[in-house]
């Protein structure tokens, strides 16, 4: 426990004491330093936590506060969050010194950086562990002022203040719901300490129960990004630096999921749940997923890909919670257990990669000072070292075998062979939900991670940057090779991984005990197995493709060639822009689905007699922030609009006005 | 091991006759086209002689674009060696096996676009852009037909499910393992890049799929997606011919005989199908597809309703 405070205390003071330094590299060097000392003892504190050293404790801390006070624990859940929020913010610190060093010497934005960037971390660890509703809520607005501070960095720019604003509006409008929530509860239990709020919980009325479902559905749902309220991630992760956009897309929105475990552990665990909520949060989740996907196909910034795809894996975690729940609702063990598993270990992988890729995607910026993807190609052969990482990211994200996003998918399919569901019928639709969701999202993620690799690291370069793109300095690689590493690791042992979860699931709050299922354990036991021996036969075809070559002798010969040109039908002469671009992979999808894209198309190819140079865009509005939001709030204005003719700068006649007002208020109290 | 050697045969007779399937297909399209086709046995040679030669590989490409053969290879070896044959279990079966399988399959197409993309040929990228297009519905298509399949059975792989099958008879669920028989031969023809989907005889790469995505592989790395491709079409065969002799409930020794018959014999009607109907335009292809997902669909409704 003291281990945990102590990093606390580094990380915030190791922020304010960069504001006493002079040169931006030193400042990003105590900076990155001080994060990384004080996770070094949060990531101790969060081992032994998970142990379960700390289970069942809460500790006070002196500072008063003047409504509750400044508890919180170390319980295995909190832990459990703990330890990815302390490994992301330390790999992302590590990351950031030569990143940030692009931006050019501006020691007061580094020091403000920094400061805030300590104080981010230290919240979202206090938001995991606090133990009292207000102090929750305080750790909380930490969390979401800084993060809106960190994504201004660039604030000359307009983009980035717009995408600063949409952001601010959006986790305040949550913030707001969360606030009722916890006063409902604390009107109910009489107090803002969450142990206090838990044993009041039997009591709760179904309606109270509804209520604090929704208010943190949506409360929460604003910052973890479910459908329709993910607006402000494809605004805000592409504005932040690459590092930022990390740590609040790996971690920060996990936070929110911690938020909804959290709840359901007030409402008095399992006998709080009820079936519908468990539905909702599939049927979100699913939804949440195949747009966040749908919509990341078609994006040629790769951060703004990157961000719609953190919607798609925030709904298969939903999706997981959802399982738990409709376990818990129908006494289901299994399923809750499969439920809540996946859950969890999908927002540790997620976290991972995704903050993987957000760093691989800065490493590209660095290296072709762009974000668009139709102008990079070929950066593989350049930086092959994050191009490496960032393949691995992709394959993982995508959910494919061997990586650790397949392992978490697999426990949410897995969940259609438990029985228990009632009719039969319930069964198929369930089935159907799952199977077909899941694969839908599956496939589309392949679509969607092919494309950002192959246009981005692969192929010719489109552009001169691309052309003599450089391989970014080792400090910024090797976290994104760690993080490709964690993934392959729990991709290959799942199993030992999901047996140090087990204590989390067996939490006080959650008390989802007992074993995983015994075919589940056996599936995955097999399927590491064929895992190596997937490996083992590409060793074995790679080694005779070179025996075979070498035994022919072909080598040396014409017949074997290393370095020709690109069959391309005939044509000897291809040029890089002939390649398939972000756009162009993406078109036929888009025309397919022409409802769900709405294309914005910019200029045109006209049927000219000569054939002139012609610019053309396409760029996808987004379905809730452009086709939905704008129009509602454009159409609010207009209406208050025709109020503007009772406002015309006359001062008589606002005289007027208050002259009928008072009339009006006087004949009111007459008639009463 | 017995044990063991049993369990390897279905691997191993797929791996014999793979090849075969591919001739036959071939030989009833020719027969259709009024001509003699070359002979049954030529996938054979053609694989021997591409081992014998050189690659050519562009300087464009990185390891991904040589690494995409073996993987694909090998994703194919374990499917077939994971399915069973008639009464032969496979190598491995659990539960769940074949989202695994499936998932697999994804990794190979997953290595395959990128192999392809990695080449910088604008054929290739889109030849990989429409295959990972056509995968949306493929993918949703092939784990409801496995799901119908086996959860019908009450089982939980597609072992139980076929064995289930073969002594209780799938005829007593009636329509529904028809239902994913239909389902699996779309995607037997989708995802094996056949007619009315994919032309692979086709001299326009305009209008390819797979063929366009492997135009610059040659020597032992075309012979490695040559085989694969063949093992993935036996997958499908002999997948079909499993449900087949279990609506049947044909079990000993007369079942080994009637997988065979019934896998050439689909292998047959491909052919037939491939030489009676054209090659879809691209728009008509997700509506083809998509009628494999209603058949799936359809099935999973009915086994919950039955």
């Amino acid at each position: 426990m003291m281990l945990f405070g102590i990093g606390i205390g580094v990380l915030v003071g190791g922020g304010l004491l960069t504001l006493v330094l002079k040169k931006s590299a030193g400042i990003n060097k105590l900076g990155m330093a001080s994060v990384v000392a004080g996770n070094v003892f949060v990531i101790v504190a969060a081992l032994l936590g998970l142990s379960g050293r700390y289970a069942g404790e809460v500790y006070q801390f002196f500072l008063p506060l003047p409504v509750g006070a400044v508890l919180f624990s170390l319980s295995p859940l909190s832990s459990f969050f703990l330890l990815i929020i302390a490994v992301v913010t330390g790999l992302a610190a590590v990351y950031a010194p030569k990143y940030l060093a692009h931006y050019g010497e501006m020691p007061w934005r580094f020091k403000a950086h920094w400061l805030l960037y300590n104080l981010l971390a230290a919240s979202m660890m206090l938001v995991v562990t606090a133990q009292n509703a207000v102090f929750f809520m305080l750790a909380w607005e930490g969390m979401s002022l800084s993060s809106f501070f960190l994504v201004l960095f660039q604030n000359e720019r307009t983009k980035v203040r717009r995408a600063g604003w949409i952001y601010l509006v959006f986790t305040h409008v949550g913030a707001a719901c969360l606030l009722v929530m916890f006063a409902l509860l604390a009107q109910v239990s009489g107090s803002f300490d969450f142990d206090a709020m838990r044993a009041a919980a039997a009591g709760f009325s179904p309606g109270l129960k509804a209520a604090i479902f929704v208010l943190a559905l949506v409360g929460f749902g604003m910052k973890a990004g479910f459908f329709p309220m993910y607006v402000w991630l494809p605004e805000a992760h592409p504005a932040a630096p690459s590092h930022v956009s990390a740590v609040m897309s790996g971690v920060m929105i996990k936070t929110a999921i911690y938020g909804i475990v959290l709840t359901l552990g007030l409402l008095g665990g399992g006998q709080g749940t009820e079936l519908w909520m468990g539905w909702t949060l599939v049927v979100l989740g699913l939804v949440s997923g195949i747009f966040g996907i749908a919509f990341a196909a078609v994006q040629q910034n790769a951060k703004r890909l990157l961000a719609y795809s953190s919607v798609e894996n925030i709904g298969i975690i939903a999706t997981g919670l959802g399982v738990w729940f409709i376990g818990m609702a129908s006494s289901n063990e299994v399923l809750a257990r499969l439920g809540l598993m996946a859950a969890l270990l999908h927002t540790v992988n997620h976290a991972l990669f995704k903050s993987l890729l957000f760093m691989g995607a800065g490493a590209l910026q660095l290296a072709t000072e762009t974000l668009d993807l139709d102008r990079m190609g070929g950066l593989l052969k350049k930086m092959p070292r994050s191009g490496l990482a960032i393949i691995a990211g992709a394959v993982a994200i995508s959910g494919l075998p061997p990586f650790n996003g397949f392992v978490g998918e697999f426990l949410l399919y897995s969940s259609v062979f438990a029985q228990g569901f009632g009719s039969s019928l319930v069964r198929a639709v369930y089935v159907i939900a799952i199977l077909g969701g899941l694969s839908i999202i599956g496939a589309l993620a392949v679509f969607t991670f092919t494309k950002l690799v192959g246009t981005s690291l692969l192929g010719e370069p489109r552009t001169d940057h691309a052309a003599h793109a450089h391989e970014v300095p080792a400090s910024m690689y090797v976290p994104m090779l760690v993080l490709a590493g964690l993934c392959l690791f729990i991709g290959l042992f799942p199993l030992p991984v999901m047996s140090a979860l087990k204590l989390v699931l067996a939490d006080s709050g959650l008390a989802v005990v007992g074993q995983l299922p015994s075919g589940i354990v056996s599936s995955l036991a097999a399927m590491q197995w064929v895992a190596f021996a997937l490996i083992g036969l590409i060793g074995v075809f790679a080694l005779v493709r070179s025996r075979v070559l070498s035994l022919h002798k072909v080598e040396n010969t014409s017949r074997h060639k290393v370095g020709s040109t690109t069959w391309d039908c005939g044509y000897h002469n291809p040029t890089p822009r002939m390649q398939y671009t972000a756009s162009s992979f993406a078109q036929p999808l888009a025309s397919f689905a022409q409802p769900l894209y709405s294309p914005h198309r910019d200029g045109s190819i006209g049927p000219d007699l000569f054939p002139a140079p012609v610019a053309r865009k396409i760029s996808f509005p987004d379905l809730i922030l452009d086709r939905a939001i704008k129009p509602m709030y454009s159409w609010i204005s207009r209406a208050f609009e025709t109020f503007s003719i009772i406002q015309h700068g006359n001062t008589h006649w606002y005289v007027l006005y208050i002259v009928i007002a008072l009339l009006a208020v006087l004949f009111w109290s007459f008639v009463i | 091991m017995n044990d063991i050697l049993a369990k390897l045969l279905p691997l191993v007779v797929a791996l014999v006759f793979a090849p075969l399937a591919m001739g036959i297909i071939q030989k009833v399209k020719a027969f259709f086209a009024g001509r003699k086709g070359f002979p049954v046995f030529q996938m054979y040679r053609d694989l021997y002689k591409l081992m014998h030669k050189g690659i050519v590989y562009s300087r464009s490409t990185t390891w991904v674009f040589r690494l995409a053969p073996l993987l694909v290879l090998a994703v194919s070896l374990i499917a077939v060696a994971w399915l069973p044959l008639g009464g032969l279990r496979g190598l491995f079966s659990f539960q769940g096996g074949f989202i695994f399988v499936a998932y697999l399959f994804g990794l190979a197409r997953f290595a395959t676009l990128l192999a392809s993309l990695d080449t910088a040929s604008a054929f290739e990228g889109m030849g990989a852009n429409r295959e990972a297009l056509f995968a949306i519905l493929a993918e949703p298509a092939t784990l409801l037909a496995f799901a119908a399949l086996i959860l019908t059975s009450g089982n939980s792989s597609l072992w139980g499910a076929i064995s289930w099958g073969q002594e209780s008879s799938f005829a007593e669920f009636g329509v529904v393992p028809l239902l994913a028989l239909v389902s699996f031969f779309i995607l037997a023809l989708s995802e094996n890049s056949r007619i009315p989907v994919d032309d692979p005889t086709t001299h326009l790469e305009l209008t390819m799929i797979h063929e366009v995505m492997i135009l610059d592989n040659s020597g032992p790395d075309l012979a490695y997606i040559e085989y694969a491709s063949a093992l993935k079409v036996w997958f499908y065969l002999v997948l079909m011919a499993n449900i087949i002799t279990a609506i049947f409930s044909i079990s000993g020794w007369a079942q080994i005989l009637a997988m065979f018959g019934f896998a050439f014999l689909l292998a047959g009607i491909i052919g037939v199908v491939e030489s009676s109907i054209a090659r879809l335009r691209m728009k008509k292809v997700p509506d083809f597809i998509g009628s494999a997902v209603a058949f799936a669909l359809l099935a999973l409704v009915l086994e919950g309703i039955l």
